[in-house]
């Protein structure tokens, strides 16, 4: 009993001291300069608290919503319960990219990615963008492809460096993918039409191009979708 | 299969092909050959002078044990041409694009190679401008695919590659789900 109480207390007094920090670094932050067309986000170098509220205050500025960190770290479970409760009283999201798998937090809920969990639970919606988590092992597998292209991402994050997968999925789904370092974009689009733009850590792209292009292009085919449909059955048989 | 793809007076030089694609009408009477007229964005099919019943809507020709399928403008950059040719076993894809310049064709392919790479089928663009013809072959290779660009005819044997196998794996299970959910959203 005596050591509950003790660890409690060592458990409130930090979040005495974040609450402190967050009030510190709370600033009004200015929604009139944000553009729809593009979807802005963040690339952190670390996750300690102080930095972390810092980079949110500079992101939240340029209107980035969403928040990503490559790292091979592991992270204790408390610490990450530490960095939703400051990631929710601002409210962005974070995502953390490991060779193994995404963790995802948003409004205090941690869930964490794999490859074995269902597409399903791989994507959300920021600001009417819908993002999707690929893991690069996945691409090579055609019927992979096409269910994720029913499912129509506007911008794509992938867990490792390989250059040849990122153009195929990029160029095949019709989306941006973005893989720690580079940016894939589709080769129909003209990269010198100011799509993309990248300052210090804020990354932003054009998402209503994009979406215009694909419907123009690569809308789906009806007759083909239930043709799939059926011949997979028979193939099964 | 001896498949040529070009027009008829460079044809001469060779023989015994089953499958002539051509923008350029020519008799065949006397000889086993399957021709397919390029007009006007459509593709129609001649065997010994009389017009096919190929249903323009499915794209699909099956002639002996081969499968063709072929796509214009509007399938070239999307993915769901290629996946409908690789679910019916296609062993070739044909591409007709009928252009009034040659100023984006550079990036259509460059995205035709990509999508080409993931369903591993040989392909072949045809390329019209004022009554010119270009012929880009593309093979898919995992590293880097080998592109055959605007030759101004093409003549090469076909043959079926047996041990090429698809397992969708558990994204089999995904893509029915999805399929079923999206056609609910159609139907509102």
């Amino acid at each position: 009993m005596m050591f509950e109480n003790f660890f409690n207390f060592l458990g409130n007094l930090k979040r005495l001291k974040i609450k402190n920090l967050i009030k510190r670094n709370l600033i009004e932050y200015n929604s009139n300069n944000k553009n729809v067309d593009f979807f802005n986000f963040f690339v952190l170098e670390d996750l300690k608290l102080k930095s972390l509220v810092e980079s949110i205050n500079i992101g939240l500025n340029k209107s980035c919503l969403f928040y990503i960190l490559f790292s091979e770290k592991i992270f204790h479970i408390d610490y990450l319960k530490l960095v939703a409760d400051i990631t929710s009283v601002f409210g962005v999201h974070l995502l953390i990219v490991n060779k193994q798998n995404y963790i995802k937090i948003f409004e205090n809920n941690i869930s964490f990615l794999s490859k074995q969990i269902s597409l399903k639970f791989k994507s959300n919606f920021v600001d009417n963008n819908k993002i999707g988590y690929v893991f690069v092992e996945e691409i090579e597998n055609p019927a992979f492809l096409m269910s994720s292209k029913l499912k129509e991402y506007d911008i794509v994050f992938l867990n490792s460096e390989e250059e040849n997968l990122g153009k195929i999925i990029s160029d095949v789904l019709i989306t941006y993918a973005f893989n720690g370092k580079a940016i894939f974009a589709p080769s129909i689009l003209n990269i010198e039409d100011k799509l993309i733009s990248r300052q210090n850590r804020v990354i932003s792209v054009n998402t209503k191009f994009l979406r215009k292009i694909r419907t123009n292009f690569a809308s789906h085919n009806l007759y083909f979708i239930k043709e799939i449909d059926k011949l997979l059955e028979e193939q099964k048989k | 299969m001896n498949i040529f793809i070009g027009n008829p007076y460079n044809a001469m030089e060779f023989y015994d092909f089953k499958l002539i694609l051509s923008t350029l009408p020519w008799s065949f009477t006397g000889r086993e050959v399957v021709a397919g007229l390029l007009k006007n964005n459509r593709i129609k099919i001649f065997s010994e002078n009389i017009e096919n019943d190929y249903s323009p809507e499915s794209k699909i020709l099956r002639m002996n044990d081969y499968v063709f399928s072929f796509g214009y403008m509007e399938d070239i950059l999307n993915y769901d041409f290629y996946f409908y040719s690789l679910v019916n076993k296609v062993d070739m894809m044909f591409f007709y694009l009928k252009i009034n310049s040659f100023k984006n064709i550079d990036k259509i392919i460059n995205t035709s190679i990509s999508s080409v790479n993931s369903v591993k089928i040989d392909s072949v663009i045809i390329v019209e401008n004022d009554n010119r013809f270009f012929v880009n072959y593309v093979t898919p290779n995992s590293t880097e695919p080998f592109v055959f660009k605007e030759a101004s005819y093409a003549y090469f044997n076909l043959k079926k590659n047996k041990n090429k196998y698809f397992v969708y794996g558990k994204y089999y299970k995904e893509l029915k789900n999805l399929i079923k959910a999206f056609s609910y959203k159609v139907i509102r």
